[in-house]
């Protein structure tokens, strides 16, 4: 028998019963759109913790001088310099980083001739500059010479450019003052804050620093504020390679173990590792999508059943019709096919509403992404795959629980289904 | 004419729990091509069983059945459900057409599974045509009357063009004039078309539309014989063929 015949039998089937059937295909409905919101909600998510990270900076780790606070030791004290950033670089000692940046962190007063103003200090490196997501608004970042010199030039964040100058325009080239110490403004920030920053402790928004060269901060600003143990906040250290990270990890170990001349101590010093937080992250979405997926392995569990009582229902209604398709010259194999596709056809209808199920679950999921993360470009999106993957599930689900009862039917008796009232 | 049955020492046993039930002890029969013959016995005495069997939808616990010279006891289901589709076409006492489809539709059913090439509309209108009912092919049984259903199933078992037509108590649900109406399509398809038509009735004036009537009784064969004062069914004029075949019918 044609098969697309085979289709318009079980089509036809399903309209005259329509109440039936979508009662029948509800448990179907619920697990396809559980998969497919879970999956459109997990990639969301999935992709904006990424894309978090990413504004951290790709293969980037962090160093400061803070003791382990399970180290024990009383006598351990942090320990973390310029000089050891130096060391690092030195060729052939840590061969798997590329770039290692200074940051030291402090506050200042800062005025362009009137009012005065609380802003974050930050003495870097110009590395700093090549990190994560970094957007000039005007002007220039300074340079590694200006750095050596402890030139007095500073690039400020866009609020600090508001609060002083009313704007970004006509920043460039000001004169302020940090803590009475005058600069040249040579350059706008317009970076943006990145949302799961708070997870390092950098709760700093850019918009709210003046970034001033390292050296300059440290030998100008903070000079009584630092110590031969501990000059810097922090160090970024670039890994040559996003694979290469956890090598860079232990030659960094190594280098600053050496130049600290730790031996059986423990380390006076703290690597964070952003892409083992991201791991914790995404941990997360599979927790998530876990639940979610549960959920719609049990539904489709149940629909599954569902459908097979079904159609050993109508197996049972239409004994009857069965005898007389057999007579007329049905074969079992014809009658087999026919149920296994009202089976596919009504658990494939149940797939087709349970994505637009899983569509509704993923716009409500967008609005939930948004407001944990209030980022407006984050959204929850059924992608093609979970199409698939759905139109698959439910195509199994309806053959699997559809087999029995069309094996049933297949092998009755013409006679006495003919004879069955 | 050719033997088209051939029905040789024909016995089936059904068991029913501990009990052996012999439905057949031994029946043999021939049954040539365009004949018109009426099975009849009492409820119980064996002759839907030999139906069924003639009719391939069972097979005999023992003996021979030849069919169109094909040994039909050697036949796997598959075979079985081919020959049912080729060579013979049923009709019941309760019409069996599926209730939610035109009248066109069920008149293509047998086709769906096997046919004879050429288009199944046309020729299921042929068919339906036939039996006096191409006017009302789009209608659903519900919306016919009872001896419309029957004219319908009567164009689904010849739209194959069958070599038997198998009518179980064809008239059984129906009036005595309906059921009058209905005899005389069997005839008229049996006489023009040279359709073998096989008849199981109870009814004696049933029967009596047969050219020869075969008893059954407790599984054998009790009575083979010629009818005497066969009846020729009044043909509908408006029904079936034309005013001038009718005529002829009454006539003769």
């Amino acid at each position: 028998m044609a098969l697309l015949e085979s289709f318009r039998i079980a089509w036809g089937a399903m309209l005259t019963h329509k109440l039936r059937s979508l009662l029948t295909m509800l448990g179907i409905i619920i697990g396809v759109g559980a998969v497919v919101g879970m999956l459109a909600i997990g990639e969301g998510y999935a992709r904006y913790i990424d894309a978090e990270f990413n504004s951290l900076g790709v293969g980037t780790f962090y160093v400061n001088p803070s003791v382990d606070r399970d180290a024990d030791d009383e006598t351990l004290r942090p320990q973390l310099t310029a000089a050891n950033a130096a060391a690092l670089m030195e060729p052939g000692r840590a061969p798997a980083i590329d770039l290692v940046v200074i940051e030291l962190n402090r506050n200042g007063v800062v005025s362009a001739g009137g009012e005065r103003f609380l802003f974050g200090v930050k003495g870097v490196t110009p590395g700093f500059f090549t990190i994560g997501a970094q957007e000039l608004g005007d002007g220039r970042y300074f340079t590694d010479e200006e750095d050596l010199a402890s030139a007095r030039v500073a690039v400020i964040g866009q609020n600090v450019a508001t609060t002083l100058f009313g704007g970004i325009e006509g920043s460039v080239g000001q004169r302020i003052t940090v803590n009475g110490v005058q600069f040249e403004v040579i350059g706008v920030s317009v970076a943006q804050q990145s949302q799961i920053s708070g997870a390092f402790g950098r709760f700093s928004d850019p918009g709210e620093q003046v970034y001033l060269p390292y050296r300059t901060a440290r030998d100008r600003l903070f000079r009584n504020d630092v110590t031969t143990r501990v000059d810097v906040s922090s160090l970024t250290v670039r890994a040559r390679d996003v694979d290469l990270i956890d090598e860079a990890i232990r030659q960094v170990t190594e280098v600053l173990r050496e130049e600290h001349r730790l031996t059986y101590q423990a380390n006076d010093f703290r690597i964070t590792n952003p892409a083992q937080l991201s791991a914790q992250f995404q941990a997360i979405t599979v927790g998530f999508s876990a639940f979610l997926g549960t959920i719609g392995g049990i539904s489709l569990l149940v629909g599954g059943i569902g459908i097979m009582n079904i159609m050993l229902v109508s197996v049972a209604q239409r004994t009857r019709e069965i005898g007389l398709r057999k007579a007329v010259g049905a074969k079992r194999r014809d009658i087999l096919l026919q149920f296994l596709i009202e089976a596919l056809v009504l658990c494939l209808a149940g797939g087709a509403i349970g994505i637009g199920l899983g569509y509704l679950l993923s716009f409500g999921g967008t609005f939930v992404l948004y407001a944990i993360s209030q980022d407006p470009n984050i959204r929850a999106s059924v992608s093609l795959f979970s199409i698939i993957l759905a139109t698959s599930i439910s195509a199994s689900i309806g053959i699997f629980f559809g087999l029995f009862p069309a094996i049933r039917a297949a092998r009755l008796d013409p006679i006495r289904a003919l004879r069955n009232e | 004419m050719t033997d088209l049955i051939v029905v040789k020492n024909l016995t089936k046993v059904y068991r029913m729990g501990d009990v052996e039930v012999h439905a057949l002890r031994g029946v043999s029969l021939t049954i040539r091509e365009g004949e018109m013959v009426a099975i009849m016995g009492p409820s119980g005495s064996g002759k839907s069983t030999l139906m069924n069997i003639i009719g391939c939808l069972d097979q005999p616990s023992d003996g021979e059945y030849y069919l169109d010279g094909v040994s039909v006891a050697d036949l796997n289901d598959n075979q079985l459900a081919e020959i049912r589709n080729q060579k013979i076409g049923f009709v019941f006492q309760q019409y069996m057409l599926l209730q939610r489809t035109t009248a066109l539709r069920n008149v293509e059913l047998p086709m769906l599974y096997g046919g004879k090439g050429g288009s199944r509309h046309e020729r299921a209108m042929a068919a339906l045509a036939a039996v006096g009912m191409d006017e009302r092919m789009h209608h659903k049984p519900n919306e016919l009357s009872g001896g419309q259903q029957q004219r319908v199933a009567i164009a689904r078992a010849l739209v194959n063009e069958p070599r038997i037509i198998m009518a179980d108590e064809p008239t059984g649900a129906l009036d005595t004039r309906t059921g009058e109406e209905i005899m005389g399509i069997f005839q008229k398809l049996n006489r023009d078309q040279g359709i073998t038509v096989i008849l199981v009735t109870h009814e004696h004036d049933v029967a009596q539309h047969a050219a020869r009537i075969i008893s059954v009784r407790d599984g054998v064969i009790a009575g083979d014989e010629p009818v005497q004062g066969r009846i020729l069914a009044g043909t509908p004029v408006a029904a079936i063929g034309t005013e001038a075949e009718a005529m002829d019918e009454v006539a003769s």
